[in-house]
């Protein structure tokens, strides 16, 4: 259920709080005793396992991301059934019937949602939860034509609802947004446009004090990814986001009548500015990786007009690439680079996780010649760590420095991408572009990406041939 | 015996769907810390002691959250053990603590605390007579239906989860989803015989629905019905708590759309909801009512008390007529326990009756202070079992556990008492008062201070300051609220050197006060 677009806007920043959190031995096949008796806490446990993820029998193998799905709606069927045995009413139809669709019991699913909106005297507010909750509840799996048509349904229904309330701007903004990530999911970028575009466009109809900004922002930067394959993608990011980036900040006009507004919703602005700058490279032809040492890899062929030992490797050879770019002197880039290894073999075969590392030439604190430098990265990464990841190393030579003295020489695959920390993260499609920014490796971001770029891919692939045909 | 365990193994954020009991098994076993016990107390004995005392303790705590924007659960375990060794030589008290399970270690802890003695005694302290108690020897637990600990920390992420939902239905609404279980297994055992052997439970579920989340001027409310208790975890569960957090919610999201105004200072008609009466009571009041404070045993820790000597107070008109409040530790109110921390079986007890003091919160060694209150009144010198040791390491002390403010018969609503204000302020949910040394007053600055003006709610009030002289609130009581306007303040405070934790809860009436300072902490920029 990760792929649930009603959390996608919190996921982002759930997920880590998740990974940094110890897991004890949980199994999902060894229950201890439950006392959760109402839909709502059932719904609620959905949350817990999409936000956490679960692990296997054993306890201690996580298990992918591919597979919570399925768990969990086998987890949920249990829950439907031991919840039937007595009637469920008012506040509970809603989860009941999140709860049903999650475990694929769509008739049960479609049964509360009516009865909870047969409700009679249900105020608007309720009846627009409800009808916000059946679009979520149905728009889990971009790929289910069925279900995706009844989310919509859901949808206009939401939409034939009387205007003016907050609630219900907020509910037609979240409804769009889960149903675009859905198709974002999917890989069905084409599908997802529309809806993200009308999502944000309505965002400034809402009162300031209500807009999600923690769901736009997710939303802007999924949105990002998928126009930024266009051939105006550039421009619509940049225009998309200076509008919303106005939206976040707070209106002068609510200053002046309160001067005490501040707190979170101060905060907005600086947030929102974050996905502007992860997704300022979006779209952008990514900077071919050049580097005189290479790990784990054959060496390109192709060499610098700089130097002969300078190779170049280019970007748009078809590959998928996710590129942690940092150095030896980072030691979060040291800790990240494990997890990149574990990352390997969940890969999908087209594409490739390399680590892009920039040093001097400087090994402690003796200056040597590069390859002795070189050699002892070589050591370090390879046999001291056994990491298997493609490295591709830059060792700066000295150059003169404005002062008189010298200095190292900067690798020019990171002076490209004007990085703000490290580890950063790019995660390149097959064409070359930069498709995903982000300092810190975020695994399950990344995943998804990956996954979203390997079937846009494929539908690319399947339209040239229908087409062809 | 099964010695040499870890003391504690602290705060791991803990996500699981196997029981907390299964992750965190009790560190020893209740026979083993009975044996270190009665260690304890003959290694006192062959010291030459006229009294001794220890407890020993073993305390698991989980506390569970969820992460401030969504549903991923946020977990805390903890295992605490560690014992107090009190003895008595000479008339005079010595102290000990130790945290190594062995016998060897609460032996020598029982040494030290008569050297303390003696090193005391030797300072001219005034020795002391102990209030007499029969030797008992028992268990007890209280019954629960459903352990919190016998669930699974995603069990409780579940109910979290499923409160945070039905608050997120509001617009702008949300809830600060907390709760803290606290399991001890505690041993007493004294040099007359006792050995007692109790497993209170205690659920602090401190949660607030919220209106406007995202504002600093976000409003908080309790949920009604939602108690902490020493009652089990189906409390918590079913759906008609739900409901609540939804209505409270819905109050919450309304009170932050009250337009807004700043305070003019001046002395104003009151009302107080039970939340913030049960803070001022607790915080002035209640710790007033403590004799260790009274004795000035505490002169140089806590503070003193304003209600001393108790000559002067015992029996006499402290407020209106219409306040009774009593004391209690049965069942499943907060800190039951069927023996306090001195082997005194715990009973109610009436704290103040129609306005006048007629108990203070006492111990074994401070009850024969009101020996000749207690001639008079035809009662026993005694406790009634407040003797509260927050934790094994601190000495037992007279304190609050649970105290219930009756209110009115068919008194008025919040909204009834509001009506009768032609020009005053409402507070709710004042937040944590804070007081001087002796307790004769003290100050706040609530977050949600409301202008009243001809019965009506007009503005919420910026930048106030609450401020009380203790007495003078006392006798400012006009009229309590019903037992609708009953809510529970959960007062934590500090015991000890290394200080451990103390909780008490107050359930308390609204409130209508014929006056109450209000200042302005600063005029807004």
């Amino acid at each position: 259920m990760s792929s649930n677009p009603r959390r996608a806007g919190w996921t982002r920043l759930v997920l880590w709080v998740g990974m940094t959190g110890t897991v004890i031995a949980t199994s999902l096949s060894a229950q201890g005793p439950t006392v959760s008796s109402t839909p709502a806490e059932f719904w609620s446990g959905v949350d817990v396992y999409s936000a956490i993820g679960a692990v296997d029998d054993s306890g201690k193998v996580r298990l992918p991301q591919s597979q919570i799905d399925s768990v969990v709606a086998v987890r949920a069927r249990g829950w439907v059934k031991s919840l039937q045995a007595r009637p469920v009413a008012g506040l509970q139809l809603d989860p009941m019937g999140q709860l049903a669709a999650t475990a694929g019991q769509d008739a049960v699913a479609k049964q509360q949602f009516a009865d909870r909106l047969a409700t009679p005297k249900l105020p608007t507010a309720d009846r627009v939860y409800t009808l916000q909750s059946a679009v979520q509840a149905f728009s889990s799996n971009g790929d289910d034509v069925s279900r995706m048509k009844t989310a919509c349904d859901y949808l206009s229904a939401l939409d034939a609802l009387p205007k003016g309330s907050t609630e219900l701007l907020l509910a037609q903004i979240e409804a769009r947004l889960a149903i675009a990530t859905a198709y974002f999911l999917a890989g069905k970028g084409d599908a997802a446009l529309p809806f993200y575009r009308d999502a944000f466009k309505r965002v400034s109809g809402v009162e300031f004090t209500f807009r999600n900004w923690n769901l736009y922002t997710g939303a802007f930067i999924d949105f990002a990814n998928v126009v930024s394959s266009l051939p105006n993608g550039r421009a619509e990011i940049d225009s998309t986001g200076a509008r919303l980036l106005a939206l976040s900040k707070i209106p002068p006009e609510l200053v002046a009548q309160n001067p005490d507004f501040w707190g979170p919703l101060g905060q907005q602005a600086p947030f929102f500015q974050g996905a502007i700058t992860q997704t300022s490279m979006l779209g952008r032809r990514a900077p071919d990786i050049q580097a005189q040492y290479w790990y784990n890899a054959v060496a390109p062929s192709e060499t610098s007009p700089k130097s002969s030992k300078i190779r170049v490797k280019r970007m748009d050879d078809g590959k998928i690439r996710v590129l942690m770019i940092g150095h030896y002197g980072c030691p979060g880039c040291l800790a990240t680079l494990s997890h990149v290894d574990k990352m390997l073999p969940t890969l999908p075969p087209n594409v490739e996780a390399w680590f892009v590392a920039f040093e001097n030439d400087m090994w402690g604190i003796t200056q040597l010649p590069a390859d002795d430098v070189a050699e002892h990265y070589r050591a370090f990464y390879l046999d001291e760590k056994k990491h298997r990841m493609p490295i591709a190393l830059w060792i700066g030579g000295r150059v003169p420095s404005p002062e008189g003295g010298t200095t190292t020489e900067s690798s020019p695959t990171v002076d490209q991408y004007d990085l703000m920390g490290f580890p950063t993260f790019v995660v390149v499609d097959g064409h070359g572009r930069v498709r995903s920014i982000r300092v810190g490796l975020h695994e399950p971001t990344v995943m998804r990406t990956v996954k979203y770029l390997v079937k846009e891919a494929s539908n690319a692939t399947t339209r040239t041939a229908t087409a062809s045909q | 015996m099964a010695l040499g365990a870890p003391r504690w193994a602290a705060a791991l954020p803990v996500r699981s769907t196997k029981p907390v009991s299964a992750l965190m098994p009790e560190i020893l076993p209740a026979d083993t810390l009975r044996a270190l016990a009665l260690a304890g107390i003959d290694a006192a004995k062959q010291r030459d002691v006229s009294y001794a005392d220890i407890r020993v303790g073993n305390t698991r705590e989980l506390r569970m959250a969820l992460d401030p924007w969504g549903y991923a659960p946020q977990g805390w375990l903890s295992l605490e053990y560690a014992y107090g060794v009190r003895v008595k030589v000479g008339g005079v008290w010595g102290f000990a603590f130790g945290v190594s399970p062995n016998v060897d270690a609460v032996a020598q802890a029982a040494r030290s605390a008569v050297e303390t003695a003696r090193g005391v005694a030797r300072l001219g302290a005034r020795p002391t007579e102990l209030a007499p108690a029969p030797v008992v020897q028992g268990a007890w637990e209280p019954v629960v239906a459903v352990d919190p600990f016998d669930i699974s920390p995603d069990d409780h992420a579940k109910l979290l989860g499923a409160y945070r939902h039905q608050a997120r239905r509001v617009l702008g609404g949300d809830i600060e989803p907390w709760t803290e279980w606290q399991r001890e297994t505690r041993v007493f055992a004294s040099s007359d015989g006792s050995l007692i052997t109790q497993r209170p439970l205690r659920g602090i579920v401190n949660m607030r629905a919220v209106g406007g989340h995202l504002s600093r001027r976000g409003t908080r409310l309790p949920i009604p019905g939602l108690f902490s208790s020493s009652a089990g975890f189906e409390l918590l569960t079913g759906a008609p708590i739900q409901e609540r957090v939804k209505e409270a919610t819905e109050e919450a999201a309304r009170l932050v759309n009250c337009p807004v105004g700043e305070v003019d200072v001046g002395r104003y008609e009151a009302v107080l909801d039970g939340l913030t009466f049960g803070d001022m009571i607790s915080v002035l009041l209640l710790q007033a009512l403590e004799m260790d404070r009274v004795l000035g045993y505490e002169a140089d820790g806590v503070g003193t008390s304003f209600l001393a000597p108790t000559s002067e107070f015992l029996g006499q008109q402290i407020c209106d007529p219409s306040v009774n409040i009593a004391a209690h530790r049965s069942a499943s109110s907060f800190g039951a326990m069927k023996w306090d921390d001195e082997g005194v079986a715990t009973q109610s007890f009436p704290l103040v009756t129609n306005g006048r003091v007629q108990n203070y919160f006492m111990t074994r060694d401070s009850a024969p202070a009101l020996a000749e209150w207690a001639a008079k009144q035809g009662t026993p010198i005694t406790s009634y079992g407040s003797a509260v040791a927050c934790a094994p390491t601190v000495s037992p002390t007279g304190m609050a556990s649970e105290v219930h403010v009756s209110p009115a018969a068919q008194g008025p609503t919040l909204d009834e008492l509001v009506k009768q204000v032609h020009n005053g302020v409402v507070v709710r949910n004042m937040g944590r008062l804070t007081a001087d040394a002796q307790l004769s007053g003290g100050m706040a600055y609530p977050a949600m201070l409301f202008e009243v003006k001809k019965g009506q709610i007009t503005r919420r009030l910026l930048n106030g300051m609450v401020q009380v002289g203790t007495k003078s609130f006392l006798k400012s009581i006009a009229q309590l609220g019903g037992g609708r306007t009953m809510q529970q303040y959960l007062f934590e405070s500090r015991r000890g050197e290394s200080f451990a934790r103390a909780f008490s809860s107050t359930y308390a009436p609204a409130v209508l006060l014929k006056q109450l300072d209000v200042m302005r902490l600063a005029k807004a920029t």
